[in-house]
């Protein structure tokens, strides 16, 4: 058989197929009904929030408050780190001198 | 001549059953049901594959084209302008029944198997026709991935030309003529494969 006698019968047979498939007076009527119910208020109407947005969402506020808190906890760090060594290089100033390298410390101890 | 009367009558009709369309009068989406409703409720059943899926989706095709009725330019068929409403929320319905599986592992076979089927009133009782060929062809295209259903279903169901097609899915005749031309050897080579025999060739 050729092309266009295939296509024709199987045209005739997907159309016999999908006869009983009918768009009946129930869902006429429903859409009818829809399309006649007043539009509601903006506060009270049905969104769809589609899946890859909510799940994008979800990372931000889950990601926000941890980005935060490492952010906040990293610069505690820096603050002590900062403290500390400021501490040690008061302590442990060294003086060079004619007589050799000290630690101010020892120095001190020789003073008094 | 008359058929030429025949078809200017109806372009008048449509035409004017628009501008009643964009004034909100239900009366134009009685008509348009009335019309085109079966058309657009046998496209979404044969690109989803489940009868209640295709009911919905037929229903929002027509309440969309109500109302955004504004948004149709004229430049096509109605019929092509309902039907392109009907591809994209069937697209849309597809990629919502994908997301559902991957999240909730949900057994939606919408793009997998074709068990929608069932229940579909004249889905293959002994004696039909349908039962005669063993297999059903709706079943068959069914099998075929969403991209190739959509051209097959344009094609043989609706009869359109590629042009008309391109036009629906807004892509261009090239690239319609290439998926048609895949998508009917596909169809072909599962129809053989299943042993579908043409009626002409039973007669040997």
């Amino acid at each position: 058989m050729n092309q266009a006698g295939e296509d024709k019968e199987l045209r005739d047979q997907l159309r016999r197929e999908m006869e009983p498939v009918v768009f009946s007076e129930e869902m006429q009527t429903a859409v009818l009904r829809h399309a006649s119910a007043p539009k509601p208020s903006w506060w009270n109407r049905e969104i769809r929030i589609p899946v890859p947005v909510m799940a994008a969402i979800l990372v931000l506020i889950i990601a926000a408050p941890v980005y935060g808190w490492q952010q906040a906890h990293s610069m505690k760090t820096n603050i002590v780190a900062k403290n500390t060594s400021k501490d040690a290089e008061r302590q442990e100033r060294i003086i060079v001198s004619a007589a050799g390298v000290f630690y101010a410390s020892q120095l001190e101890g020789e003073k008094r | 001549m008359d058929r030429a009367d025949g078809a200017g009558d109806r372009v008048e009709e449509e035409r004017q059953r628009i501008e009643q369309l964009k004034r909100g009068e239900e009366a134009a989406l009685a008509w348009l049901m009335e019309r085109y409703g079966s058309d657009v409720l046998r496209t979404a059943a044969l690109l989803l594959k489940d009868r209640y899926l295709a009911e919905d989706v037929s229903q929002e095709t027509f309440l969309t084209a109500f109302r955004k009725a504004d948004q149709y330019r004229g430049d096509g068929a109605l019929r092509g302008w309902l039907l392109r409403i009907a591809i994209n929320l069937c697209r849309s319905r597809m990629r919502r029944a994908s997301w559902q599986r991957l999240f909730f592992r949900e057994r939606m076979d919408l793009d997998q198997e074709a068990d929608g089927w069932s229940g579909w009133p004249g889905s293959a009782e002994p004696g039909t026709t349908d039962w005669m060929n063993r297999m059903s062809l709706r079943e068959e295209i069914g099998k075929l991935p969403l991209l190739y259903r959509e051209v097959i279903v344009l094609y043989y169901f609706h009869e359109m030309q590629t042009a008309e097609i391109a036009a629906i899915l807004q892509e261009s005749e090239g690239t319609v003529k290439s998926k048609l031309h895949r998508a009917r050897k596909k169809l072909k080579q599962q129809l053989e494969e299943g042993g579908w025999e043409y009626e002409s060739s039973w007669g040997g």
